[in-house]
This record gives C-alpha cells, sequence and structure tokens, in this order.
C-alpha cells in the first residue's frame, strides 16, 4: 500500500510512531550505555578488586607463615606452630577467593603456580621441622636460608604478579568505563539530534501532507467562488483531503454543469428570439435604455442601408437619421407605454429609391422593478395602404366632384322654378320640387362630408392649432341651433367653464360639437336638454355634450363612431348621412384626443371627447 | 315663349341704343350649368354671354369686353386659373371683376385664386339669389 492511499489518520499516527521509535531508540541507546558502565564500574569493582584483596590477604598471610617459620626456627615451636596453621588458613582461604574470581588472561595460570609453590612450600615446612628435630638448629637454619625463604619469595613474588595484573586490569578497567560514558555521551548526542532532526522532518512532512492540499484547496475555492468554475483539482492523494478534493471537483463540474444547462438554456431562447426578430418580414430593431441599437432584422438592414454588426452598441441617432424615430422611442421611454403613429402621419422613407411609407409602433419591454430596458420598433410597410388609400381619396375626390356638377344645375333649377321667377308653380308642383330640393340639398351634405373625410383620412387636412376658450368654442357651436332648439322645445345649455383653454383647431372642434348638437337634437324630444360641460381633468380637457333622448342600445356603442352605421331602428334616418361621428373621431384623434359615447336606452346619450390644454 | 324671345330682343336693341345692360361672360363647360345659369341671369336683366372653353375665355374677354366674368375653374384648353392669370396681365382687363365658380372648395384653391386676382370665390352647389346677390355687388 503506497503513501498516498494511506488516511490521514493513519499518516499522522505513523509520523507519530516513527517519532516514538525514535525516542524509544534514543532512551535503549543511553540505557544500553548505563548497563555497559554498570559492567565496567562492576568489573572494576567485583572481578578486580575482590582479587587485589585477595592477593594482598595471601601476601600478608604469606609474611606471616614465614615470621612464624622463623620464630620455629629460633625455638619457640608451639606458638610458630599455631601462627603457621593460622595463616595457612588464612592463605588458603584467599587464594580460594581468588580462584574463584578468576577474569583475567593468565590469572589461572599464576593461581596453579602459587598453589603448587605454596604446596612445596608447606611440604619444605615439613622437613624443616623434621630437620629441627633431627638435626639441630644450625642444620635447620641453612635449610630455611637455602630452602624456604627462595620459596617463599617466589610465592611472594607471584602472588604480587596476581596483585598487579588485578591493579593493571582495574586501571583498564577504568579507562574503559571512562572511554564508555565518553562515548555514551557522544552517541547519545548524535543520537538525539538525529532524533529531533527525523522529528521536525517527520512533522514537516506531515504538515505539509495536510497543508499543501489545503492551500490549493482554499486558493480553487476561491477561484470557484469568483465564478471560475473551470476549476479542477489534481487529486494525488487517496486521503481525506483527498477525497475532500475529489468531492469539491465533482461539486465544481456539477455547478458548471448547471452552468452550462442553463447558458445554453439561455443560449437557445436568445437564439430562438433572434429567429423570431430575423423571421419577421417587416422591419425591427431593439434598442435598450441608453438608445442603443442591439438588434435588427434583415428587412431593416435593408431599409436603412446597414449592417446589424457593425452598427451593433451604437447610439440610434447615429446610424438611423430619422428624428420622428427617436422621437417616438423617447416618448416609449419616458412614459413607459406602447406609442403609435397614425396611419396618416404614417414614416415617410426612402426604399429602392421609392418613397415607402411605414406604420410605426414602439413596445417597451420592462423588467422586474417595472423599468423599460429594451424598446421594440416595429415599422409595417403601409405603402400599399397608402396607395389604396391615396386612390380611395382620389375617388371619392373625383366622384364628389362630378356628383357636384349636376347637383349645382339641378339644385339652382329647382331653386328657381320654387323662387316663381319662371312661373308660377301651382301648390302639388311645388310640394314636389321641395322633395327634389331637399334631396339635393341633403345629396350635397353627403358629398361635402365624404370630401371632409377622406381628406381627413388621407392627412391632408391642415389643423390651424391655437389657444382656445371653451366658452368661445360652446358660443360659436351653439349659434347655429338657438332658433332650432327653441322651434323643438329643447333646453340648450351651456355650462359656465371660466377661463379654462384648450389647444385646437376652433373651426375643426366647433365642426365636431355642432355635429354633435345636430344628431342630439335629432333625437331629443320636446321638454329635452342639451347640456354642454368642460372639464379639467389632469392634462386634458374633457368635453361632453349630453342630452335626455332616446339613447343608444349597448350593442351601437362602439360602433356609432364608425361610417355609415346607424342604430337600426333610427327613425331619424332620412336626415343624417352617417360620416358625422366618424368625420368627428377623425377631427378629435388629428387633435390627440379621444371621443367616446355612455348612453342608457330612454335616459340620453353622453358624448364626451378628450383635448389637450395650451402648451 | 315667344313673348320671352320678343321682350330679349328687344331689350338687345334698346341696349344698342344707349340703355345700359351689364355684360356677363360666363365660362363654363357643363351644357346645363350653362343652361341654368344663362336663363338665372337673363331673367335678372344681364346680358350673357357663354363661351366652353379658356381659350375662348380670353378671346371673348377681350372682343366682348365683359363688366363681369364668372368663370369656372375646371375647363378645357386652358383651366380658370390660368384664365385669370392671363386676363390680369393685360392693362383692359385688370379692373374687369372675376367671379370665380367651382365645386372644389379647398382652401389652397381659394387663396390661389385670390393671389391670381380673383375678386370672389363661388363654390357650387350655389343658390340663385346667391349668386344674383354677389354679381350685384361687383357691378
Amino acid at each position: 500500500m503506497k503513501v498516498k492511499n494511506l488516511s490521514l489518520k493513519t499518516k499522522i499516527l505513523l509520523g507519530y510512531i516513527l517519532v516514538i521509535l525514535i525516542t524509544i531508540g534514543a532512551i535503549g541507546w543511553s540505557i544500553n550505555n548505563f548497563l555497559k558502565l554498570n559492567e565496567a564500574i562492576n568489573n572494576i569493582m567485583v572481578e578486580n578488586y575482590r582479587s587485589v584483596v585477595a592477593s594482598e590477604g595471601m601476601m600478608e598471610a604469606l609474611e606471616r607463615q614465614d615470621s612464624a617459620e622463623l620464630i620455629f626456627v629460633f625455638g619457640q615451636q608451639d606458638k610458630a606452630l599455631d601462627i603457621f596453621q593460622e595463616n595457612q588458613m588464612e592463605f588458603i582461604k584467599h587464594l580460594s577467593r581468588a580462584e574463584d574470581n578468576i577474569t583475567i588472561e593468565g590469572e589461572r595460570e599464576i593461581i596453579e603456580r602459587i598453589k603448587e609453590e605454596y604446596q612445596e612450600y608447606l611440604e619444605k615446612f615439613l622437613v624443616l621441622r623434621q630437620t629441627f628435630n633431627q638435626d639441630g638448629f644450625e642444620v635447620a637454619q641453612d635449610y630455611y636460608l637455602e630452602e624456604i625463604m627462595p620459596q617463599f619469595e617466589d610465592i611472594k613474588e607471584q602472588t604480587r604478579d596476581l596483585l598487579i595484573i588485578n591493579q593493571d586490569q582495574m586501571k583498564l578497567a577504568q579507562q574503559k568505563a571512562n572511554d564508555d560514558a565518553e562515548q555514551a555521551i557522544y552517541s547519545t548526542i548524535i543520537f538525539s539530534v538525529i532524533a529531533v532532526i527525523v522529528a521536525l522532518a517527520c512533522g514537516n512532512y506531515i504538515s505539509n501532507l495536510i497543508i499543501k492540499p489545503t492551500k490549493k484547496l482554499t486558493e480553487k475555492v476561491k477561484e470557484v467562488a469568483d465564478g471560475n468554475l473551470d476549476q479542477l483539482i489534481e487529486v494525488s492523494t487517496k486521503d481525506e483531503i483527498g477525497q475532500l478534493a475529489h468531492e469539491f471537483n465533482s461539486m465544481t463540474q456539477q455547478l458548471k454543469d448547471y452552468e452550462e444547462m442553463n447558458i445554453n438554456k439561455l443560449v437557445a431562447e436568445k437564439k430562438k428570439s433572434e429567429a423570431i426578430v430575423k423571421s419577421i418580414s417587416n422591419p425591427l430593431l431593439v434598442t435598450d435604455n441608453q438608445n442603443k441599437l442591439l438588434l435588427m432584422n434583415s428587412k431593416a438592414e435593408k431599409l436603412f442601408a446597414l449592417d446589424e454588426q457593425q452598427i451593433k452598441g451604437n447610439h440610434v441617432l447615429e446610424v438611423i437619421k430619422e428624428e420622428r424615430i427617436f422621437e417616438l422611442i423617447t416618448k416609449t421611454l419616458q412614459t413607459g407605454k406602447e406609442q403609435k403613429i397614425r396611419d396618416a402621419e404614417a414614416l415617410k422613407l426612402i426604399q429602392d429609391e421609392k418613397e415607402c411609407y411605414f406604420r410605426m409602433t414602439t413596445t417597451p419591454v420592462k423588467n422586474e422593478d417595472n423599468e423599460v430596458n429594451l424598446i421594440i420598433i416595429l415599422l409595417e410597410d403601409i405603402t400599399h395602404l397608402k396607395e389604396v388609400d391615396q386612390m380611395k381619396s382620389e375617388f371619392v375626390s373625383m366622384v364628389s366632384h362630378e356628383f357636384r356638377t349636376p347637383l349645382t344645375s339641378m339644385g339652382m333649377a329647382v331653386s328657381m322654378l320654387l323662387e316663381g321667377s319662371i312661373g308660377q308653380l301651382n301648390e302639388e308642383q311645388n310640394e314636389l320640387l321641395t322633395v327634389v330640393k331637399e334631396d339635393c340639398e341633403r345629396l350635397n351634405h353627403l358629398v361635402d362630408e365624404l370630401l371632409d373625410l377622406s381628406k381627413i383620412e388621407s392627412g391632408e387636412i391642415n389643423l390651424d392649432f391655437n389657444s382656445i376658450k371653451v366658452a368661445k368654442i360652446f358660443e360659436v357651436s351653439l349659434r347655429p341651433f338657438t332658433e332650432q332648439a327653441k322651434e323643438n322645445g329643447v333646453d340648450l345649455v351651456a355650462e359656465e367653464v371660466g377661463n379654462l383653454e384648450v389647444y385646437g383647431d376652433l373651426s375643426k372642434i366647433s365642426w365636431v360639437i355642432t355635429n354633435l348638437i345636430g344628431n342630439a337634437l335629432r333625437y331629443t324630444d320636446q321638454g329635452g336638454e342639451i347640456r354642454l360641460s368642460a372639464e379639467k381633468k389632469g392634462h386634458k380637457v374633457h368635453i361632453a355634450i349630453s342630452d335626455t333622448g332616446k339613447g343608444i342600445p349597448k350593442e351601437y356603442q362602439s360602433k356609432v363612431f364608425d361610417k355609415f352605421v346607424r342604430v337600426s331602428d333610427d327613425q331619424a334616418e332620412d336626415t343624417g348621412t352617417g360620416l358625422g361621428l366618424a368625420i368627428a373621431k377623425e377631427i378629435i384623434e388629428a387633435h390627440g384626443g379621444r371621443i367616446w359615447v355612455d348612453s342608457e336606452v330612454g335616459e340620453g346619450s353622453i358624448f364626451t371627447f378628450t383635448l389637450k390644454l395650451p402648451k | 315663349m315667344g313673348r320671352e324671345v320678343f321682350l330679349l330682343s328687344l331689350l338687345s336693341y334698346l341696349n344698342k341704343d344707349g340703355i345700359k345692360m351689364e355684360k356677363i361672360l360666363l365660362v363654363e363647360d357643363s351644357k346645363n350649368i350653362i343652361t341654368v345659369l344663362k336663363l338665372c341671369l337673363k331673367n335678372a336683366g344681364y346680358q350673357v354671354k357663354v363661351v366652353c372653353n379658356g381659350v375662348d375665355a380670353v378671346k371673348a374677354a377681350f372682343d366682348w369686353k365683359p363688366d363681369l366674368i364668372l368663370l369656372d375653374i375646371k375647363l378645357p384648353k386652358m383651366n380658370g386659373f390660368l384664365v385669370c392669370e392671363t386676363l390680369r396681365g393685360d392693362e383692359i382687363m385688370a379692373d374687369t371683376p372675376i367671379l370665380m365658380l367651382s365645386a372644389k372648395a379647398e382652401e389652397e384653391d381659394i387663396k390661389k385664386a385670390s393671389e391670381l386676382g380673383a375678386d370672389d370665390y363661388l363654390i357650387k352647389p350655389i343658390e340663385p339669389k346667391g349668386l344674383l346677390k354677389k354679381v350685384k355687388e361687383y357691378l
């Protein structure tokens, strides 16, 4: 099993065991040295010292025996024998001690020789005793001098040798002990130093084992925290840190996968939206809230002769020098609402050297905080519509004029007849010609309104904008009706509006109110009331014309502003053209306002329209 | 009818002898309108000459020297505006009242007529009374 595969715990434990083993080794070594020293001391104390003591004992006993022999020679035999025997015992005791304690080379041989010579010495003493007893003092004295004394000297010499070699041995042992002690000091120091170094190395190795990968891990974690998910820690070990690294890697991988999945989803969504944008057959632009172009489809590229890749991120005005587009974008940004331009005011652009008309819609895209962050600008090519519209207008205009000529001659002819300047008419002729005249007038009126409508619809009408007092509008509008209202028995009331002003074209607004009053009069019975009122609401002025007429059924309320729409049971059919409200609507919208009706059948109707306040 | 013709010829005869009858040049291309207007104006006692196109109108204006010209705008050969401009370009015709008579009620047309020197602009259809009132105003 490799070290790499061990667990961190095992590694630390192994490190400690190693240190412990080294410490044990050092302790063992020290003990060994102590034992050696002890042995050396033992050697000195036990082995040699005893031999030295025994040698000395032997020498003393021998001296005394020698003295005893001398005493014997000089006559005191009994005393000498006692002393001799006593010291003989002493000598043998010491000799046997020395014999028991043979430790040095050559010691045995010396003791053996001492033993032999001592035996001879004892025998020679026996001879001395016999000689003394038989031959007398003189002979014994000679024997002593010639035989015993040299023997004595010899043994003594041998015993001294024993003493000396033991003393020498003691010195050697001391020297050895000293050497051993010194060696023990050095070796223990060396051993301890090695142990310290090994322990440090071990500690360092274990620390590195833990700290290095931890550091690496920390760095990687930091990088991952910074969003760099391409981090892979090289896992070289299988310990706890290795496992942690492995888990970390799989976590990073999962994070990366997750992010990639999200990115893929986003990219897919982006591609989808882009594909949708590109596939739209009308020019389309997308800008951000800084008016920077983000996206444009191929139609828009073609229309403005631009390349999306080159102008991406540029300011709209830099690349598309159409102020009206920018104006509408700005307005959308300010209001946060979808903006449109009316067909009549369609954007005129040159495409393929041809004048083209575009309807423009700017749609804001809001973020979570309800702030506009994108604006989609859609241009719809309505050139064809415009052309058709133009043709229609021209047609209506032409037809109207063609109608005018015969109507003129018819009208004048009938008028002249009715005036009687050509000749007197009878009552029936008069009646019939009146019918002709009335229908002539109605046709004339219809032609007028058709012309007006076609003009307004095609945007040909010019509005003369001014600040106008609402009171003035009311006065102008009511004037033609005072007479008729009185005849019909209807109250015509204009409410007090003070100095309230609106911004618009007096004649056109009066036309609208006149038309509405005309309608109201037509449907209001005797005793009813028609009321004009105006009220400021925010940045707008609401002008209302209410009547107590028969009212408009719900299903018609939304349609009354369409052309030629009439309420089905309209009994006043023969007097209206069905175009008045359509024209009124066009006029009010051209003023930037709107018009609507609130009505209850049997209770009356309220027509309300809005106008701007003066700037 | 016979009586009317007689009266008319009598009037023209009398005119020759110094009884002044104002001369109105009617420039119009619609046959029925011509009939009605001619009758209306003659009944009112004016001498009427009718021409049906712009070129004839200019010619007649200089030849006949009318006291007032009723001039339609939509005309063959030369339109009413051009006729008006031509006539006003000459001293002889500088002060002769010219009343434009048109089915077109566009403001720009009215403005243009006024700029070219027309005295008034009458919009068709017009009531005989109204027409005569206007004519009287300028004679």
